[in-house]
């Protein structure tokens, strides 16, 4: 490691004679560019250390100082005729260059607002109020009143209860179908049968539950709920007939509107 | 001079639109005679609506074009002045295929636990999603990417 740095001498150009000489710290170089010609120069800078070595750098740089004035009145190439007058004026300064931060703010800015719309419908409570409103499916009992419900009418589970020289019984069908078969899970495959449904007394939809809906319908007809509330369905006509499942290969029971042991596919959903 | 001709598109616009409504007319029909409703379409139905699809397509294509190039070419290579409308469509795109793309992420949330939804409310945001970035591809192309057009020599076939 060199000395202390004791002198520094700054030349410019090929010039033998320093323009400067400083030999205090912090050895800071004030250099007027007014006083040079615009264009190409070289400052030569040496340095003297206390034990005797020197060094020395070269430092290109150009001047461009705007021009103090600007003449108006003639352009250059004009053809004129007659009396010119030009006058000048005093001309400003060079406004600074921006600054050119790159793209990564506006990529930053970008991704901030974008992600910001993009979680409020994906993440926050309206996404789920718009879905409420707009993509829940109503149970398919009560979107089609009357007894006119898809399930009643055209699922498989009608038809293979249907049988030959005999009316169905949409209300049996219809307590014996599976919720998710016959409304928005859409219809089992055709060589697919039914399953029992073991959600129990809670596995009903979730806007069912709190919009408080009537007993009969879509959710409560599972078993549990049934069960426990004892509300079972019965003829419109109100003669009472007990409507209940019954056991898979047991007679149904008197009143419960048909002859002999039940077809399987209608009871499997309440069997044990 | 070459044009870009209206015409073909329109006539795939209207041999789409006539297959997709036989299928859906079909549909209607078989419901209505069987008092059944089908499960799936049938390989007809599926061909039809294909089909349809395809001269939708083609026809969107076409109109895509002309919208881009114009009816009549004149080889050049231009570079588009960016209108000030431009930036603002292309924001209000942005912003909306953000919000449709996290309603769908939402749907499909919400989709996968009990709840019932209505798949063609969910096809349909995912088709608007496609529709708008579709939308911005074309505003893009339009009014930002420099275009050329060329003539090629009419004896080279390329195929």
């Amino acid at each position: 490691m060199a000395g202390e740095l004791k002198r520094v001498e700054v030349f410019l150009g090929g010039s033998p004679q320093p323009l400067q000489v400083l030999e205090a710290a912090p050895f800071t170089l004030r250099l007027n560019t007014a006083g040079l010609s615009d264009g190409w120069h070289t400052l030569r800078l040496v340095s003297h250390f206390t034990d005797g070595l020197s060094q020395a750098e070269e430092r290109r740089f150009e001047v461009r100082n705007p021009p103090c004035l600007a003449w108006s009145g003639l352009r250059d190439g004009e053809a004129v005729g007659g009396v010119l007058e030009l006058a000048p004026h005093p001309q400003a300064a060079e406004p600074a260059p921006l600054r050119d931060h790159g793209m990564w703010p506006y990529v930053l800015a970008a991704a901030l607002v974008l992600g910001g719309v993009w979680a409020v419908f994906a993440l926050s409570g309206a996404g789920t109020t718009i879905t409420q409103q707009v993509a829940e499916l109503q149970p398919p009992n009560r979107a089609t009143p009357a007894g006119g419900s898809q399930a009643s009418s055209h699922s498989p589970a009608t038809r293979r209860c249907s049988a030959p020289g005999r009316p169905s019984t949409p209300r049996v069908v219809r307590a014996v179908t599976r919720p998710a078969a016959a409304g928005w899970r859409g219809l089992p495959p055709a060589g697919r049968k039914p399953q029992p449904d073991r959600r129990g007394p809670g596995g009903t939809g979730r806007k069912e539950r709190q919009a408080g809906q009537p007993q009969r319908g879509w959710p409560d007809l599972q078993r549990g709920h049934a069960r426990r509330r004892g509300d079972l369905e019965r003829r419109p006509s109100g003669r009472g007939r007990d409507l209940r499942p019954q056991r898979l290969g047991q007679p149904l029971r008197r009143g419960s509107g048909g002859r002999g042991a039940p077809t399987a596919g209608c009871f499997r959903g309440f069997s044990k | 001079m070459y044009r870009n001709d209206p015409v073909v598109p329109f006539a795939a616009f209207l041999f789409g639109a006539a297959l997709l409504l036989v299928a859906y007319l079909d549909t209607n029909l078989l419901i209505r005679a069987g008092k059944t409703v089908p499960q799936a379409l049938s390989e007809g139905q599926l061909g039809l609506v294909v089909f349809g699809l395809v001269g939708l397509l083609y026809a969107a294509i076409g109109f895509a074009s002309i919208w881009l190039e114009g009816q009549v070419l004149r080889p050049e290579r231009s570079t588009p002045e960016v209108p000030s409308v431009a930036p603002v469509a292309m924001v209000i795109l942005s912003l909306t295929l953000a919000g449709l793309s996290g309603l769908l992420v939402r749907f499909v949330a919400i989709g996968l636990s009990t709840v019932p939804l209505n798949r063609l409310v969910e096809g349909g945001v995912f088709a608007a999603i496609m529709f708008v970035a579709a939308a911005m591809l074309l505003v893009y192309a339009k009014f930002v990417l420099p275009r050329e057009v060329i003539v090629e020599g009419e004896e080279e076939v390329p195929w």
